[in-house]
């Protein structure tokens, strides 16, 4: 049908002409190929995501990313600040130590070159039986150098 | 490139460890990542393993294994 009339294919919903389920794959050869060079904008942004969760005896609270480049320790350390400047005093008292050594890590990961996705660390506070700080790298690499 | 075209929206079952450390720590990736096994801990024991068919999915069963609130 739009080999002989581009212009009307142009026009023509890409969805319904392109897909091979469809049928119609020969027809759309040249769109298709195009297609296939450009990435969608979800794709081509937020190639690294993840969080840094306070979790725990009915709390929940977050950092996350999601960007284009790998996050940097120094970044991952400055989510972790701000998670911790928003506890409550208590709430931070019960997750003291497990903040620490989330710190410790990042710094470890760090220095061994960053951490590849998937992953999941978590510090449960010592005595505690939920009260912790998760880590989650969901897509990509975090914790750089 | 039909394959490539279409996608491909099979999901393979994978094997993800859980590895438990003495002060706390809980680790968890799927067998495959070698490089979230050099960052573990040297007092760490393997705790459990669980198959799923995604991330999303081994984290909810980790979740339920540990009894946690998802």
């Amino acid at each position: 049908m739009h080999r002989a009339e581009a212009g009307k294919c142009r026009a023509t919903p890409r969805r319904r002409l392109c897909f091979p389920e469809n049928g119609s794959y020969n027809q759309c050869m040249f769109q298709s190929l195009l297609k296939i060079r450009q990435p969608a904008a979800d794709e081509s942004h937020a190639l690294h995501r993840g969080r840094i969760q306070a979790q725990g005896a009915g709390y929940e609270d977050s950092e996350t990313w999601s960007q284009p480049n790998p996050l940097s320790s120094t970044d991952g350390i400055a989510m972790l600040d701000r998670l911790v400047a928003r506890m409550p005093q208590h709430v931070y008292q019960a997750r003291r130590t497990a903040v620490q050594k989330t710190r410790t890590w990042i710094l470890r990961v760090a220095q061994a070159g960053g951490a590849d996705a998937p992953i999941s660390k978590t510090f449960l506070e010592p005595g505690s039986r939920d009260e912790r700080i998760d880590i989650e790298i969901i897509a990509g690499s975090a914790f750089v150098p | 490139m039909l394959n490539h075209f279409a996608g491909d929206k099979r999901r393979h079952q994978e094997t993800y460890e859980l590895w438990q450390s003495e002060d706390g720590e809980y680790d968890f990736f799927p067998q495959t990542n070698a490089k979230a096994r050099q960052l573990l801990p040297t007092n760490a024991r393997l705790l459990c393993m669980i198959n799923a068919l995604s991330w999303e999915e081994a984290q909810r069963k980790k979740y339920e294994f540990l009894g946690w609130e998802t």
